[in-house]
């Protein structure tokens, strides 16, 4: 386990389960696993196990709180919300992530330009 | 800026969140694992349940959850990181991990403790002894900045140390000395409490009202002398020491304002000293019972305002030092010169520190304090090498830890934990063994120690236990922590976890064990050949020739009251001299009493020395400053005999030498040879001056054998008797006798004879000549008693230490050996072999031990009696014989090598 490595993905995983959460009301971790999958369409290989690891942080934070629930097949689960400073932190977020990937992409853009 | 600050803050506030939630993790820790797992549980199943639903079998689907969810052990570490507080909970782990460990191997357990617990032990009780004499502040304020004044004073009795006291002349010389802030006199006196049963003696200190302000001492009760008391005329008070409040008053407060009856004359007590408080009246014997009274100050009218034999002490201005007072004193004393020989003040004075008053004992502490330091080096280096086999046979354990992803750092954490448990164990037992050192201690420190009671466990010296186990934990530690976690970080730890480690060949860890085998045999050689050092000079300083014989003799103090004889007055003089005679007299009739004699000073007991000697026809006097170290003292016909001492060419004194007659003296042979060229009969010397400043001549008839009566191992430059009845000062009797039966019994008789001519004088300083001299030499041979014990204890350590690495070596290279038998070698060959292993690491070891001794050995140098620091004697004699011991603790594991059976050993797996 490469520790940078995972930094990464957990700082971009933190952003996708506020988002889930954000856009689909209170889920379970398992909820959010598919959600993130299904979305990503198997683009990321996720280790299903680290999405708890996030939530943990989200909830120190105190940007996502926790609640006992019964889960659809009739099962005790934990389910997690947004909560409206976790909301705030997602628009910072969102648009941080905006403003650097579009200087990523521009960064990148330039680069082809003078190799053409 | 705003938003910045804004930022910080929001960023403070969710670390606080974070801690909070931390601790509440901590807490409820439990709970929080349950339910974690629980979560992680059911995720697995509903990843599982929908693999089946894929058609999946239910135990590949279960795989298959397992594998896409990933590693649940390292997320539950992961979870405990984020939620609680990791470091105390691997503390805790580590903490019970390790007492596990310890409790399976009890013999090795057992073992380091009570090495650690002898290392730790020995330093506690030392510390113990430095804390009580040498931490605890001498009970005065800023103790640093206090001095006593003493004058050279020139032909006017020689004694040093005391001055005469004119008030005009010290109020001038006090002005003129801008080093000095305040100062105070004090003459000491002995009186006898009277009234009781037994007249009990009491040391006195007749000080100025300015004495406790100078000193700095607060009172425990009442008020100390004010300038009252010491106008003529006053009121007589006193005040008393702890230790006779103690015993007479039972530490009775209501004691203040009741009389207290010295030689008849009643004082109202009117304070109480603190504990510890008894400058200058503690003495050998009082055990710190004696008063404060006040110091009649003469006006200038009576007997030209002069006071004789008055110590002053001063209290030097802040940041001013002994030396720069010296320098002042030195020119302030020349420029009054006139003044003092117009008040009989001759000569110069200067300042000595109060901190020299423990004399050579702070130095000696130090050694011991380095001494023990040694044997818990060496202690500690002994628990290496246990923890560095055990650490050998855990490596399994080590590698399967490390594959299991155990950091270095966490393992080094493990194994520290592990050995700072066993030095708080052997703190703890280090803790008992040092109760009963103190014990020991106590028993054997010198009498005269300050306070020597006061070896007491308190909380400085369980934060000191506590500090040197944690040191030594880690200290014995740290080697083979790194060493076992750096095992198997060359390769995969599959390599580690194959047994084949062992095989002949792979030996890897022995620069380490080499490492601990030189350490410790350079720390032990450095220790023996200190103790060493110290023995021998101790064996030859109680082998000096005194110069007189020891046995059968015993001496004691008698203080003559007021009444029979009072050397102030002139005919009170007579009657001291009366008062000897007829005790002599007396006491010859006693049977079994061969010889009595009274002498001003018995021998080795602290006596002072002349200031200077005049000869005549030489104009040079012979001066204390030319480091001519002579004394005097009178005595009476029968003490050359009494004591052994060759009378060599003359005659001895007869009771024809009175006051009336020509003035004698008798010199002894080293003054005779050095002063008077061995030509002493006939020939005039002086010690004193008369009124006029002119000497008084007295002729040489006699010369005596040299005796070491000063001190014991400074070889006398000159001694010269006087006959008792010729002399004008008296300074209390001394009596010697001997005694041609035990001499305790006869010493009763004694001073039986005393008490008939003088029922009221107290009796003092009871002793056999033969223990004048074990106190005298009593600082040497604690000395060598401690520093041998301790060098015995760091010999037993380091070769137990040394045994203990090579029969591991041994154990470790079994199947080595095996190889090498079955390839033909002679079981001589592998002896010689181990042997000549261990001792090249020995030689290494006793050349940095004999380096390490050369450096510092050094400041054993002013504790040593004829013998140098460096002494070759020693040096080799030591080496040689720590080589023999060191040499057996490598033979008897190197034999158990040699009877290795090749097939055994081949199959040792």
């Amino acid at each position: 386990m490469d520790a940078k490595k995972s930094e990464v993905l957990q700082g971009t995983l933190d952003l996708m389960i506020l988002k889930t959460l954000h856009a689909l009301g209170p889920l379970h971790g398992f909820g959010i696993a598919r959600r993130i999958e299904q979305v990503s369409r198997d683009v990321l290989q996720l280790n299903e196990g680290t999405v708890y690891t996030s939530l943990l942080r989200l909830q120190q934070q105190g940007w996502i709180a926790a609640e006992w629930g019964t889960s659809e097949n009739n099962r005790k689960a934990k389910f997690y919300s947004i909560t409206k400073r976790g909301q705030k932190q997602l628009e910072l977020e969102t648009e941080n992530w905006e403003r650097i990937s579009g200087v990523i992409g521009r960064v990148l853009r330039l680069e082809e330009e003078q190799e053409s | 800026m705003s938003t910045r600050r804004e930022s910080a803050l929001l960023t403070l506030a969710a670390k606080l969140r974070v801690l909070v939630s931390k601790v509440r993790g901590f807490l409820r820790g439990r709970r929080r694992d349950a339910e974690f797992d629980g979560e992680i549980q059911e995720h697995l199943q509903m990843l599982a349940e929908r693999f089946v639903a894929q058609g999946m079998s239910r135990q590949e689907a279960s795989a298959a959850a397992r594998r896409q969810f990933g590693n649940v052990t390292l997320l539950q570490e992961d979870r405990r990181e984020l939620q609680t507080l990791p470091w105390i909970e691997t503390v805790w782990h580590d903490l019970r991990y390790g007492l596990r460990m310890l409790g399976r191997s009890p013999g090795f357990t057992v073992v380091a403790v009570i090495t650690l617990a002898l290392g730790i032990g020995a330093n506690t009780a030392i510390f113990s002894a430095v804390n009580g004499i040498l931490l605890r502040p001498l009970p005065y304020a800023e103790p640093s900045r206090l001095v006593s004044l003493g004058a050279f004073k020139r032909f006017t009795g020689g004694v040093m140390g005391t001055v005469d006291f004119s008030a005009d002349v010290w109020e001038k010389m006090r002005k003129e000395t801008p080093a000095i802030e305040q100062m105070a006199f004090f003459t000491r006196g002995e009186f006898t409490i009277t009234g009781n049963d037994a007249p009990e003696f009491l040391t006195a200190a007749m000080v100025s009202s300015d004495f406790f302000p100078t000193i700095g001492a607060q009172l425990i009760a009442g008020r100390p002398i004010l300038p009252g008391d010491t106008q003529p005329g006053a009121k007589p008070v006193a005040v008393v020491s702890y230790a006779l409040w103690h015993d007479a008053w039972g530490d009775d407060k209501s004691v203040l304002g009741r009389t207290i009856t010295l030689d008849n004359r009643s004082y109202s007590v009117v304070g109480v000293m603190p504990p510890g408080f008894t400058y200058p009246i503690s003495t050998v014997q009082n055990g710190g019972k004696g008063v404060w009274l006040p110091l009649i100050l003469p006006s200038n009218g009576e007997s030209g305002g002069k006071l004789t034999d008055v110590i002053p002490v001063a209290r030097l201005k802040k940041g001013v030092s002994v030396e720069a007072a010296n320098v002042q004193l030195k020119t302030v004393s020349a420029r009054l010169a006139a003044d003092f020989a117009g008040a009989g003040v001759g000569g110069y004075f200067y300042a000595t520190s109060f901190k020299g008053a423990f004399g050579d004992l702070d130095r000696t502490l130090q050694i011991l304090l380095g001494a023990v330091g040694l044997v818990l080096l060496i202690a500690c280096v002994n628990v290496s090498g246990l923890l560095l086999s055990r650490s050998w046979a855990r490596r399994k354990e080590v590698a399967i830890r490390k594959a299991l992803g155990a950091s270095r750092g966490r393992l080094v954490r493990q194994f520290l934990t592990e050995s700072v448990l066993l030095a708080f164990a052997g703190g703890a037992l280090g803790l008992l063994f040092s109760y009963w050192g103190v014990r020991v201690l106590r028993a054997i420190t010198p009498m005269y120690l300050p306070e020597h009671g006061n070896f007491l466990l308190d909380a400085k010296i369980l934060w000191f236990t506590l500090a040197v186990g944690l040191l030594a934990g880690i200290l014995s530690g740290l080697t083979p922590a790194l060493q076992a976690s750096a095992r198997c970080n060359g390769g995969p730890p599959t390599e580690s976890l194959s047994v084949s480690l062992t095989a002949a060949g792979v030996r890897r860890p022995n620069n380490m064990r080499s490492g601990l085998v030189i350490t410790e045999t350079a720390l032990a050689v450095m220790l023996v050949i200190g103790a060493t050092l110290v023995t021998r000079s101790f064996r030859k300083l109680i082998s000096v020739n005194l110069g007189f014989r020891t046995d059968h003799v015993m001496t004691m103090d008698a203080n003559f009251s007021r009444a029979v004889c009072d050397p102030d007055k002139p005919e009170g003089l007579a009657g001291c001299r009366g008062a000897v005679t007829e005790v002599l007299q007396r006491t010859r009739e006693i049977p079994g009493i061969e010889f009595v004699a009274v002498t001003s000073g018995i021998p080795l007991m602290p006596w002072p020395l002349l200031y200077d000697v005049r000869i005549q026809g030489q104009t040079q006097e012979i001066s204390l400053n030319s480091g001519a170290f002579i004394t005097d003292r009178f005595v009476s016909t029968d003490y050359f005999r009494a004591l052994g001492i060759p009378l060599l060419a003359g005659r001895t004194f007869t009771d024809a030498d009175t006051s009336s007659s020509q003035r004698v003296a008798i010199v002894d042979e080293a003054f005779a040879r050095k002063y008077l060229g061995g030509k002493a009969l006939g020939r005039r010397i002086s010690t004193r001056t008369n009124e006029k400043g002119q000497p008084i001549w007295i002729e040489v008839v006699g010369v005596a054998g040299s005796a070491h009566d000063t001190e014991i191992g400074r070889s006398p430059s000159g001694e010269i008797y006087l006959p008792f009845l010729q002399v004008d000062s008296f300074r209390g009797a001394n009596f010697v006798a001997r005694t041609s039966s035990d001499p305790v019994v006869m010493g009763m008789a004694l001073r039986r004879a005393i008490w008939s001519v003088d029922k009221n004088a107290p009796i003092t300083d009871l002793m056999t000549l033969d223990q004048v001299v074990a106190v005298s030499v009593s600082d040497s041979r604690y000395q060598a008693m401690l520093l041998s014990a301790f060098g015995a204890l760091g010999l037993i350590l380091a070769t137990v230490g040394i045994y203990g690495i090579i029969s591991y070596v041994v154990t470790q290279r079994t199947r080595e050996f095996g190889v090498r038998m079955a390839l033909g070698a002679q079981p001589g060959n592998i002896l010689r072999m181990m042997v000549r292993e261990g001792m090249a690491l020995v030689a290494v070891g006793i050349t940095l031990g004999v380096v390490g001794a050369l450096a510092f050995t050094r400041i054993l140098g002013s504790l040593l009696f004829e013998i140098k620091p460096t002494d070759p004697v020693t040096f080799v004699c030591v080496a040689v014989s720590l080589a023999f011991v060191a040499m057996a603790a490598c033979y008897i594991p190197a034999r158990r090598a040699m009877r290795v059976d090749p097939m055994v050993a081949l199959r040792y797996e």
